[in-house]
């Protein structure tokens, strides 16, 4: 385990909310809208609070936020280009 | 290429007949354009280990993807653009496959798999190890040990310390990701609750273990250090 992973694990730890949790199917139902929200230049995760946590608490799910939103910058910039 | 609406893409990949072949094709392509690009990046080259080919792989994950996307179509909630959430579901099902390749390679034992704790978590300790950073660990573990459940102790070693995919972990339990992940909320509130109660920070094991960062927006204001009063 790196350094940063363990240091993630203890935020996780104490970042934990005495009740639910966005589950990783309703994170990824909202990731599309949050993806797109940050790469238009918008707080994200003002707007979306629950998936700005969730992605914190679940580095596998952040993960996939993280490509996708290279994917959408991309494309954006593809269309641009057009 | 055709620019479609969301509407657009909804209609045709529900079609039968050209109008559906051609919006298939048309995101085939496009999802295999994403991944490839996805690909190339030298992380997610890491991460796949050796023996694989770009190419391969994005057909493989745009196909994949391709068949979930048009199962799920009653599943899209028409607030982003029907792409991006495409997009969302290929980087997911590449993800997963990179995952699993990697989990593949490492020489874990099924025998020790949820079972054995690390004696020292942190790769590479260097002499930098000190004394406070041996009691921290002593702490966590012990709390590991004792405030979780048979399962929640499992679950957190095979993820967190043993670096076991969620979806496998999910799959070796009997259960589905979001029941594991809920397994894992409680686990950590468990923890916490332990943590806390032996008079443990958040803002100093971290100090302890790494240097605080501006972007951890989690931190509570530090009490005076357990693991210094303790050493007065």
């Amino acid at each position: 385990m790196k350094r940063t992973e363990f240091g993630r694990l203890i935020d996780t730890i104490f970042a934990a909310k005495a009740g639910e949790e966005l589950s990783c199917s309703d994170y990824f139902e909202r990731l599309p809208r949050y993806a797109e929200l940050e790469a238009a230049g918008e707080d994200a995760a003002a707007q979306l609070p629950d998936v700005r946590h969730h992605m914190h608490q679940c580095p596998e799910c952040e993960e996939v936020y993280l490509g996708l939103l290279e994917v959408v910058r991309a494309e954006k910039n593809f269309d641009a280009s057009r | 290429m055709t620019t479609r609406t969301n509407t657009e893409w909804l209609a045709a990949l529900r079609e039968t007949g050209q109008s559906q072949e051609g919006a298939v094709r048309e995101l085939r392509q496009l999802l295999r354009r994403a991944i490839f690009s996805f690909l190339s990046r030298k992380g997610a080259a890491n991460a796949a280990g050796p023996g694989y080919d770009h190419d391969d792989l994005a057909e493989d994950c745009a196909q994949e993807s391709l068949l979930l996307i048009q199962s799920k179509l009653d599943q899209f909630r028409g607030d982003s653009q029907f792409t991006t959430w495409a997009y969302s579901i290929a980087i997911r099902v590449t993800l997963n496959e990179l995952r699993r390749r990697r989990w593949r390679t490492s020489a874990m034992e099924a025998a020790r798999l949820g079972d054995a704790m690390p004696h020292w978590p942190i790769d590479n300790p260097g002499p930098e190890r000190s004394l406070e950073q041996q009691k921290a660990w002593a702490i966590l573990s012990e709390a590991i040990e004792t405030a979780l459940t048979p399962l929640q102790r499992k679950a957190l070693i095979a993820h967190a310390f043993q670096e076991m995919p969620l979806d496998l972990v999910a799959e070796w339990l009997g259960t589905n990701r979001n029941s594991l992940y809920k397994l894992i909320h409680d686990a950590r509130k468990r923890l916490q609750a332990a943590l806390l109660s032996r008079g443990v920070t958040h803002r100093e094991l971290i100090a302890i273990f790494d240097t605080p960062r501006p972007d951890r927006p989690y931190l509570e204001d530090g009490k005076k250090s357990f693991f210094t009063a303790s050493n007065d």
